[in-house]
Parts: C-alpha cells; structure tokens; sequence
C-alpha cells in the first residue's frame, strides 16, 4: 500500500502534502508537549521494533502467511500524537532508504497510514479499551485501520487516472478485507501475549470516558473513506449531479482557478506552459505547506 | 527477503560515505535538486510514445552521469530502481489488458526513474547529514531525532529477531500463529526495555536525545550550481517529454 512516484496525479500528491506536512508538525508538538523527555528513545527503539515486527511471518494455514503492519499497536502502547510521529518516521525511511514508497508520494502515503490510519486504529481501542471489550476494541481498531488506508490509496489512485476494471477492483477489495481482518487477528493475539509476559503495556488511555463518541469517529472514518473511494471511481456521478441541478453552467465562474487546466498564457509553445505551469504549481504547493505548518505551530504553542 | 532487506540498506550505506564532488554537496542542495528532478519527472508530459522515450532517455543519462561522477557503480543503482517492480507491474499489466500500453510504459518509465533518483541521492548523502539538512529546512527537531533512532536501532531488533528464529528452529521450528504472537510481544516487551536503557545511558552522560554530525552544514557556490544543473535538467526532461 506504499504507492511509489509516477502514480499520483500532481495535484492528488501536492494537495496531500498540504494537509500532511502540517498536520505531522501538529502531532509531533503534541507529542513533545505531552511526553516527557525519556520516551524519545521509547518511541525510536519501538520504531525500529515494528521493521522488525513486519518481518515476523505469521502461518496462515495452505502455505500462506501474513504479517503485522503495526499501526494499532504503536497508538494503543504510546497514544495518537506519538504513534504518528513514529509512524511518519517509519514511512520516511522507507520512501528513502528502501525504496518503499516515493518521495513525492509520501504526502499521501503520510495521509493514508500515518495521519488516517493511526488515528482509525485508535478510536474504537479508545472507545472500547476501558471496559471488558478492550480485546474487541483493538481488534476492531486494526481491522479499521488497515481497511482505511486501503481504501484511500485505491481512492487516491483512481482519482489520479489510474483504471481498474471492475473485477481488479472486486478482487483488490477482497484482498484489503481478508488483510484488515488479519491485522485485527494478529493485534489481539499479540496483544495477549504482552498480557503474560507483563500486564498493562497496553492500559486504557486517561480519559476514555465516550465510547460511542470514539467509536463513532472511528466509523465515521471508514465511511468516509469508502465513500471517498466510491466517488472516485464514479465521477461521471457527481459532474451528472452537477448538470442536473445547473451547477455545472455556473461552474465557470464558480471555479476560476490561477492555474486551470494546468496552463497558463504564455505566447510560447504548448509543452513550456504546461511545464511552467506544473512546476509553478510544484512551487505553490511547497509555500503552502510551509506557510501552514509556520502558522499552525505559532498557533500551537501560542 | 530479511536479509536482502539489510543487504541492500548496507551497500547504500557504504556507498554514502565517498567523497565525490556529488558526496561533498550541502545535503540541503541535494534535497532540494532530487525533489526538482522528482517533480519534473512526475509532470513530464509524456502523451507521444516519441515523447516518452526521449524523456525517459534524458532522465537515465541524468542519472547514470550522476552515478558515474560519484563513483558509483551506475548499473547497480539501476538496477536498485526496479524494487518499485511489485507494485509498478500489477497496475502496468492492468493498464496492458485494458489496451493501453502507452499508459502501461508511462507508468514503469515514471515511477522507475523516480526510485531511481532517490537511490542517487541516498547513494551520496549519509541519512544523518540528510536528516540535519531537513531539519534546517524546517522538519521538527524530535522527528528528525525519532527518524535517527529508529535507524540506528532497526539493526538491533533485526538481530534479535534472527537469533529468536534461530533459537525456535533449532528446537524443531513449528510454526504456529501463537507462536509467532509470541516472537512479536517479546521482542516489543524487550524493545521496550532497551529503550529504557538507552535513555539511562543519555542521563548518564547528562544530556538530552540529540545527534551531532562530524562536519557541520556548509553551503557553498557549488551547491548552487548543482541546483542550477538539476533546474536545467528538469526542464531539459520536462521539455523532451513534450515532444509530438
């Protein structure tokens, strides 16, 4: 679910890369406001242990076998805002050092399984884990989770022009399905076992007195994205929609965007105002997300 | 897997440590010049086939000249690309079956030289002068720091990882799914014990969690041109990608 460079169109991986940069400027302020100094190193070493941990095959019965993704885990034993950081950090190597997902397609890969991801994982744990239902809580928060990034990245990759046929598509849901499900699996039995070696690593976090507030946003959640991902590959849909109800004769003026259609008027040839007017766009991006995350982070510790 | 895995993070490691006038640029310069060819790569306009292969074409001699002035063995860092093949290759073949080859060949040209570029720059910038740079350009001093440890603790709980494998074959190896639980809450129970170590060991030598680098960041007329020669390069590639 690492989706590489060359896949995304440019404003799917530059508009992402606005809503993530400042989002994970956001969560590692909240985590360095709420941890203190010795869980630096706790949330590297456990970094390192989820590279590791992914390696550990689990048999699956006929030769299969699966593997943990983590993501649930990291938030149930550190909290959201860490678990994100941790998670932004894993993805970074990744895209660096392992090839593992591209440079430019991190934004969205920092959306989908870091910011998204995480925070799925971690409502319904949060929702159900002071109770007797904990275990159901981290199994619902690994099967959301997982099903959530995947439904993002078919959303993102359908937006940017990249066709599946209708049985590909079945067959990829199948797939993510079967695999949310086993991540719920492989958490909770994981999570039993750190219960016999030392109880309470992963302890209800302060505060969880909303259930149904928690396990709302973590439906909310799947929803949205499944309905994210259902626009994306109707949007003959919503432009049928727009006719209808005489929104699409005003369109023009509605949406006059400075750089329509990715061009620009230039009395030079087709090709330089198309290369202009991305890397313009390139450059427009990159003073966004730096002007958000300076003003979130004034805003922040303000 | 596991131990291409390490394989393949250890040689890119060596190879970061030369002194190439490529090696000697401001991380913060090579950053910022791979992310300009990244971009140039990704909005190429490639509609003709003639388009996309004098494209393709002025990409791979960008970089095989880069990996040829660093010392590099070129073919190799090529050939490291092609890890994007897994999942390049199911979405290439679907775009084939679905008639669209040109669409299929985009796809792998694209995100081929997109890893490839990445390669050359982890290929000549050592991780922590990399991760200074970024944090000068801005990423938060406690991710930066959070990205250090977990690098430099991967290898620690890979080998543990291997000795706890290790151990369980030769007493008869049965996989089982609780076993396998088993392997990954021990190995989180004593991650999480190192990590208390290590922050003894910080207090022990009575500072906080930061890394120091051996030469600091120093920006140059040179970093400049290698800005330059990639902004020209992005166009060149951007330019022959239009090509009817």
């Amino acid at each position: 679910m690492h989706i590489p460079d060359g896949f995304l169109a440019a404003p799917v991986w530059g508009g992402l890369w606005v809503v993530s940069a400042p989002a994970v400027v956001a969560a590692t302020r909240r985590a360095q406001r709420d941890l203190d100094e010795s869980k630096v190193p706790l949330m590297g070493v456990l970094g390192a242990f989820v590279f590791a941990a992914q390696m550990v095959n689990f048999p699956l019965g006929a030769g299969t076998s699966g593997h943990l993704l983590g993501g649930t885990l990291l938030a149930a034993a550190l909290g959201p805002a860490p678990a994100i950081v941790v998670m932004t950090a894993i993805l970074t190597l990744q895209a660096l050092i392992f090839q593992d997902g591209g440079l430019l397609a991190l934004g969205a890969n920092l959306f989908n399984m870091a910011l998204v991801g995480t925070l799925a994982g971690y409502w319904p744990w949060k929702a159900l884990a002071g109770g007797r239902f904990a275990r159901a809580g981290l199994f619902a928060g690994g099967f959301c989770s997982v099903l959530v990034c995947a439904l993002l990245c078919l959303a993102e990759l359908s937006v940017s022009g990249v066709h599946f046929g209708a049985a590909a598509m079945s067959l990829a849901l199948g797939v993510f399905l079967v695999n949310a499900i086993l991540e719920g699996l492989i958490t909770v039995a994981v999570a039993a076992s750190l219960d016999s070696i030392r109880p309470g690593w992963l302890k209800a976090p302060a505060g969880a007195g909303q259930p149904v507030l928690w396990l709302l946003l973590g439906f909310a959640t799947l929803l949205a994205s499944a309905g994210f991902l259902v626009a994306s590959t109707h949007p003959d849909g919503v432009q049928h929609l727009a006719q209808v109800t005489g929104l699409a004769s005003h369109e023009r003026m509605l949406f006059k965007a400075p750089l329509a259609d990715y061009e620009i008027a230039l009395p030079v040839s087709a090709w330089i105002r198309k290369a202009i007017a991305g890397l313009s766009g390139l450059l427009l991006t990159a003073a966004a997300c730096v002007a958000l995350a300076r003003w979130i982070g004034r805003w922040r510790s303000a | 897997m596991k131990s291409g895995t390490l394989r393949r993070f250890r040689t890119l490691e060596d190879w970061s440590r030369g002194g190439s006038w490529l090696h000697r640029r401001d991380p913060r310069f090579k950053l910022l010049s791979a992310l300009v060819l990244l971009a140039a790569i990704a909005v190429a306009p490639t509609r003709s086939f003639t388009g996309l292969l004098l494209a393709s074409a002025v990409g791979l001699a960008i970089l095989f000249m880069a990996a040829v002035e660093a010392g590099l063995p070129p073919l190799s860092i090529l050939a490291r690309g092609w890890v994007v093949l897994p999942f390049t290759g199911v979405f290439a073949l679907l775009a084939w079956l679905e008639g669209n080859p040109h669409r299929a060949a985009t796809l792998l040209a694209k995100s081929w030289l997109s890893a490839v570029t990445v390669v050359v720059l982890m290929a000549t910038t050592p991780l922590d002068r990399l991760l200074a740079g970024m944090q000068s350009l801005g990423v938060p001093p406690l991710l930066a720091s959070v990205v250090q440890f977990v690098w430099r603790y991967l290898h620690v709980a890979l080998d543990q990882l291997r000795r706890m494998q290790v151990a369980r074959l030769a007493r008869g190896g049965e996989r089982r799914f609780v076993f396998a639980a088993a392997t990954v809450a021990v190995l989180f129970a004593s991650s999480a014990a190192r990590a208390e170590r290590v922050h003894r060991a910080l207090l022990a030598r009575g500072g906080e969690a930061h890394f120091l680098l051996l030469e600091p960041l120093r920006m140059r007329p040179a970093d400049w041109c290698l800005l330059g020669g990639a902004l020209g390069s992005a166009l060149l590639l951007t330019a022959s990608g239009g090509w009817q």
